[in-house]
């Protein structure tokens, strides 16, 4: 073991760098710990009694920033030392670009050579603020919602007649030449281009792809109202223009919530002419899971299966695949003998749109009584979404659970209460539970439900009853979360951890009588 | 180059007149400015950064900025050397309005419930920062200590506690110096600043750096930077939405700045929780 010490006089670095370069030391193989701050009494004191003082230290200035490293060999002291200094080095030739704008205007102003803005702004300002993006021959993706069906049909005429990407609203996840917009996954760089009218969905499909060893070339989001009969999927059209030209995409995976028949139509119509394999996902599609009448477009059944239909045109050699086991038919059913016979229903608690979409199409296929907030049908849709009947699926993403708060993914606290009120129903066999990783999410959406699941665990318990929770993290191991950590967390609460969305409506499905 | 003013403080005016101040500190997007160690000046690019004593410039960045020393003449022009001058126009001063009095305990108490609950869902968030964590637990014993102190009416014994944790921590501005300046805010907030508590600044200057001293003395004079002001300003208005806007907004200051300066809030407006008069 070695104590170093180095003093940098009169050396003054922002937190965010100095916290950087502390966080990377301490990551250094060699490095028990290291200690970085500014030579202050206090600091020096700590320093101190944990027994890291050196006499280099006799003359430090509160101005000096101090460098004191715990090193566990000897014979390391030499090159961890050169590892601290070039952290230093790199963080000063780097810097930080990212800066912050009061107006469209002047960010565009010091931004020429920037293609495409990201805009989320209040509702009402949105359509003027995208007006002007487009004036300026820029793409946008339009985080915001709360913008008319009419004000949307003309930004994405006037894109389109520009010939730029009008992403939105409530565009959720964009993945363009590598960077991820918004909520968006880390995920491999690869040849399967994604256009996708859902947000979560798309995430969905990008992650999945990941976890199979392949990777995205672009994932290009729509705005989930793209496919209405209003908007004619004016901007899937265009997306699928741009990955058909993209020399980087070898196949392509279209994925939407439930589209409006003739625009469905218009999108298969163009198919018939493209070159190159396509793998669509339309949720609630009459075509879903049907064989194609044109030969190189491929209609899959779910999230998971158009995965597995899309790799298979990829030309990229797999990296190791990072699936995770899922539970077996005899574990279910061991499962499902604890049941009383008055548990019969599915409750499906979503911060995802169109996961939430996959298991309210996915139940009724074996039930009519499956209801919603955001079900098509108008005699499905709960008239109080904040009480469940039957099986009942609620995205906590709609606009009437996000008016005047942060969208689930961000604040996942929205679903407590009611994961306490379905754990008291005695009617209840399973709740269905998601959580999002990536950019923009929680950073621990698992952890925030921790306590509620153990509540909820112990209600059930205390009546008697086994109440079975199950659980889909949505995320890559490169995501800035842990996924790893995050299922560990719910599989130590005895939550059923599955591994893709698909799965977790057929875990939810078994449940169910008959089924 | 011509140099665009987005604001500044109007208090330059009045407190740096026809004073000649150098450069102390330099980082891509802010230089600090002043005379013997003591920073009087700043000018930034970051747009949210209005504080005291504070130019920002409607600027990429100050990487180009080569002058050492600059000159605040009494015609709302600030001369340098190798740069062009800036105006300050009258029209785009502002000032660092005193925090919003807190009356009434009603959305405090809601604020403070609703940063705990936050801050238990983001307790992890320490890493593996050795000197942040022992400065943590350190600030937490000594503001035990404050607090037993401030609820016998001990002021030179609470004093002495925050003494103990000033310049105590990681970053350029220690977590204790934030946590204090937070607490100021609160103390504020609530008309209970205690008058004693000005000796801090003798002490700040000695015990921590350039940089944080200078926060904490204004933090004594009851002046803070807009993003402090606006977390009382949401809580006065009760609004959820806007207050957890505004907790974003903080938390993003600094890589542990914002969120020392709210744990010093939320532990400043703790010590006026125990009656709470709902609807009052």
């Amino acid at each position: 073991m070695a104590i170093k010490t180095v003093i940098k006089k009169n050396t003054y670095f922002d937190s965010v760098t100095l916290m950087t370069i502390s966080t990377r030391a301490n990551e250094l193989e060699s490095v028990k710990t290291a200690m970085i701050g500014m030579g202050t009494d206090m600091n020096i004191e700590v320093i101190r009694d944990v027994g890291l003082y050196t006499s280099e230290l006799d003359d430090i200035t509160t101005g000096d920033l101090m460098i004191v490293l715990d090193i566990k060999e000897e014979e390391d002291t030499e090159t961890v030392l050169a590892e601290v200094e070039e952290l230093f080095t790199k963080k000063n030739q780097s810097g930080t670009t990212e800066i912050s704008y009061k107006t469209l205007d002047s960010a565009l102003n010091d931004n020429q050579e920037s293609n495409i803005v990201v805009i989320s702004v209040n509702g009402n300002f949105a359509y003027r603020e995208v007006n002007k993006a487009l004036d300026n021959d820029k793409h946008v993706m339009l985080f915001s919602d709360n913008v008319t069906i009419e004000e949307e049909l003309a930004l994405k005429q006037k894109a389109h007649e520009k010939e730029l990407f009008m992403m939105g609203p409530d565009c959720g996840t964009a993945i363009i030449n590598g960077v991820g917009l918004c909520f968006a996954n880390e995920v491999r760089a690869g040849d399967i281009g994604i256009v996708g009218a859902s947000g979560t969905g798309s995430q969905e499909v990008s992650v999945q792809i990941h976890k199979h060893g392949y990777g995205v070339s672009q994932l290009i989001g729509t705005g989930g109202r793209d496919l209405s009969l209003e908007i004619g999927g004016i901007m899937m059209l265009d997306g699928l223009d741009a990955l058909l030209k993209d020399e980087q995409t070898e196949a392509i995976l279209l994925i939407s919530k439930p589209p409006a028949k003739e625009v469905e139509e218009k999108i298969i119509e163009k198919l018939k002419n493209a070159t190159k394999q396509i793998v669509i996902y339309f949720i609630g599609s009459e075509r879903a899971g049907s064989n194609s009448e044109i030969a190189n477009v491929t209609f899959a059944n779910n999230s998971l299966q158009a995965v597995e239909q899309v790799i298979q045109y990829s030309r990229m050699m797999p990296a190791e695949t990072m699936l995770n086991k899922n539970l077996t038919i005899e574990e279910l059913n061991h499962i499902s003998t604890k049941l009383k016979d008055s548990q019969k229903y599915i409750r499906g608690l979503f911060c995802g749109g169109t996961l939430c979409d996959e298991l309210l199409y996915s139940l009724m296929e074996f039930s009519d009584e499956v209801y919603s907030n955001i079900h098509k049908s108008k005699d499905r849709q709960l008239t109080n979404p904040n009480s469940s009947k039957a099986h009942t699926v609620i995205d906590f993403g709609d606009d009437k659970f996000t008016e005047g708060r942060p969208h689930p993914m961000i604040d996942p606290t929205s679903r407590i209460p009611r994961i306490l009120q379905e754990a008291r129903d005695p009617e209840v066999a399973v709740i269905a539970l998601d959580f999002e990783l990536g950019y923009g999410s929680h950073e621990d959406p698992a952890g925030v439900l921790e306590d509620v699941i153990r509540e909820a665990k112990d209600i059930a318990e205390n009546e008697g009853r086994e109440l079975v929770i199950v659980g889909y993290v949505l995320g890559t191991e490169i995501d800035p979360q842990d996924v790893n950590s995050q299922r560990e967390k719910l599989e130590n609460l005895g939550v059923l951890v599955v591994d893709s969305n698909h799965q977790l409506c057929e875990v939810a499905k078994s449940f169910i009588k008959g089924a | 180059m011509n140099i665009k003013v987005f604001t500044y403080d109007e208090a330059i005016f009045s407190d740096l007149m026809e004073q000649q101040l150098f450069c102390l500190q330099r980082f891509n997007h802010t230089i600090n400015f002043g005379v013997n160690n003591e920073i009087l000046l700043t000018l930034t690019t970051n747009k949210n950064a209005f504080a005291p004593y504070t130019i920002i410039l409607d600027q990429n960045n100050l990487s180009y900025f080569s002058d050492t020393s600059l000159f605040v003449h009494k015609d709302r022009r600030i001369a340098f050397e190798n740069q062009d001058n800036i105006y300050l126009e009258k029209e785009r001063g502002q000032h660092c309005y005193p925090i919003v009095h807190l009356e009434k305990n009603e959305s405090v108490v809601f604020f403070v419930e609703l940063i705990e609950s936050k801050i238990t869902a983001e307790k992890n968030d320490t890493g593996c920062q050795p000197l942040e964590i022992y400065s943590k637990q350190r600030i937490k014993e000594k503001m035990n200590c404050f607090k037993q102190a401030w609820e016998k009416e001990d002021m030179d014994m609470a004093l002495e506690q925050l003494t103990q944790i000033l310049g105590l921590g990681v970053g350029l501005t220690p977590t204790g110096d934030d946590f204090i300046t937070g607490l100021f805010a609160s103390l504020y907030a609530k008309s209970a600043f205690p008058a004693h508590f000005s000796q801090l600044a003798c002490i700040a200057k000695e015990k921590t750096n350039p940089v944080s001293y200078a926060e904490i003395r204004e933090a004594i004079k009851g002046r803070f930077a807009q993003l402090i002001q606006n977390i009382f300003i949401t809580i006065l208005r009760g609004n959820v939405h806007e207050m957890l806007i505004e907790i974003e907004q903080l938390k993003a200051l600094g890589s542990t700045s914002g969120k020392d300066i709210l744990w010093g809030i939320v532990f400043g407006l703790n010590l006026f929780r125990k009656e709470p008069d709902y609807g009052n």
